[in-house]
């Protein structure tokens, strides 16, 4: 009797131990959480300018460039996957590699090829675990991303999407991402990136960074601009800024989800604990009284048969 | 008399924000000066350029902008850089 109460104390510990660790980390989520919305709001701005301005070279110029569109079907295609480096973040991870499933399967019913770019660990692990190869990875901010990465990974996209088909190069690129619509929902999101759709800026503003307006100044019914050096040139240099600019956009949006994810998982995991510690409280003392009541009984048994 | 909406960001924040009389960026092919007025333009700024503004109120001051490009339009002027420090 004594061992079974011994049993529910160590547990009763343990999963106490375990709350602890709960907490602290969704507090150290919910820190962080703001600090990701506070850099995309922040990196708002440029992202912003840079959209306007890509938009209005596009709409002024009828320059065709071949991150805008190229003609040909599309046969071969990079997906940028990307997820958390850390599990303990519910079915975050998960969700974004169903939605990419979905993806693949489709563009290889197309007859597509496919190449995976990967942001995280878990996506390796899930890609490596089933033998799949990927082409590159990166690893290790999943939560804090900088704009190293995202230009790191736009040079890689960009190297292979410039390099045509023939020699292996791919066609179209699309991004699977976890939308960090608020602190209660995020969504698995595909977008296509490359090649850009300059449509117009406003449907651009609204996809390139929720919540960051452009303003109503734009650039409508306007005079001409003038292009120093010249309209090609800028357009060259903006557009690999600007696919820069949405991929860090999508990280930041990752790296928000991800945290949010974290936190609302620590959330149930500390109130399951909670609950557990309260169960065996319970059944820790239905185990003492139980005890007392069959010792009771035993003295009074002794008792009896010396009266006797 | 008309100032300049000016805004100077990064790839990471607004660096500077406010209305200015005169600013003059370097860009690919040499130096451009811009009152307000200007007429709209889209230009390229050389690598590693400096970037003088006159405040409409105060000092005027330097910076330097790297891999940023300009906008000027109906005396909005916006620098976009990948990095820039006031």
């Amino acid at each position: 009797m004594g061992a079974q109460i011994r049993v529910y104390r160590q547990k009763i510990k343990s999963t106490s131990s375990m709350k602890k660790i709960f907490k602290a980390m969704e507090m150290i989520a919910t820190s962080r959480i703001n600090r990701a919305r506070q850099r995309s709001n922040a990196a708002g701005p440029y992202a912003n300018a840079l959209t306007r301005a890509v938009t209005a070279v596009a709409s002024q110029t009828s320059i065709s460039h071949p991150l805008i569109n190229r003609g040909g079907e599309s046969r071969r295609s990079a997906v940028l996957v990307v997820t958390s480096d850390r599990g303990l973040a519910g079915s975050y991870s998960a969700n974004v590699l169903k939605k990419a499933e979905g993806l693949i399967e489709r563009l290889r019913r197309e007859g597509r090829e496919v190449e995976l770019f990967l942001v995280g660990r878990k996506a390796q692990q899930y890609f490596e675990f089933r033998d799949r190869p990927y082409e590159q990875l990166w690893t290790g901010n999943t939560d804090n991303p900088d704009v190293e990465t995202a230009t790191s990974i736009r040079d890689a996209l960009l190297g292979r999407f410039e390099v045509p088909y023939e020699e292996g190069g791919v066609d179209d690129m699309h991004v699977v991402y976890t939308e960090f619509l608020s602190m209660v929902s995020q969504e698995p999101k595909i977008l296509r990136m490359l090649p850009l759709q300059v449509v117009e800026a406003r449907d651009l503003g609204e996809e390139i960074l929720p919540g960051t307006e452009l303003e109503s100044a734009d650039y409508e019914n306007e005079a001409l601009f003038e292009f120093e050096p010249s309209a090609e040139d800028v357009l060259d240099a903006l557009l690999p800024r600007y696919v820069a600019t949405r991929i860090y956009a999508c990280l930041l949006q990752a790296a928000a989800s991800e945290l949010a994810s974290r936190q609302r998982a620590m959330k149930s995991a500390g109130d399951n604990a909670d609950e557990l510690v309260k169960k065996y409280t319970r059944l820790m003392n239905t185990a003492r009284q139980a005890e007392i009541t069959q010792e009771l009984s035993e003295i009074v048994a002794g008792a009896d048969s010396l009266a006797s | 008399m008309a100032v300049l909406n000016v805004e100077v960001v990064s790839r990471e924040s607004v660096v500077w924000r406010g209305e200015a009389s005169y600013i003059r960026a370097r860009t690919a092919d040499g130096e451009m000066g811009i009152l307000p007025g200007h007429v709209p333009t889209m230009a390229l700024l050389a690598e590693d350029g400096e970037l003088v503004i006159d405040p409409a109120e105060g000092e005027r001051m330097t910076t330097r902008v790297h891999e940023g490009f300009l906008t000027v339009s109906n005396d909005r002027v916006t620098v976009a850089a990948k990095s820039a420090d006031i």
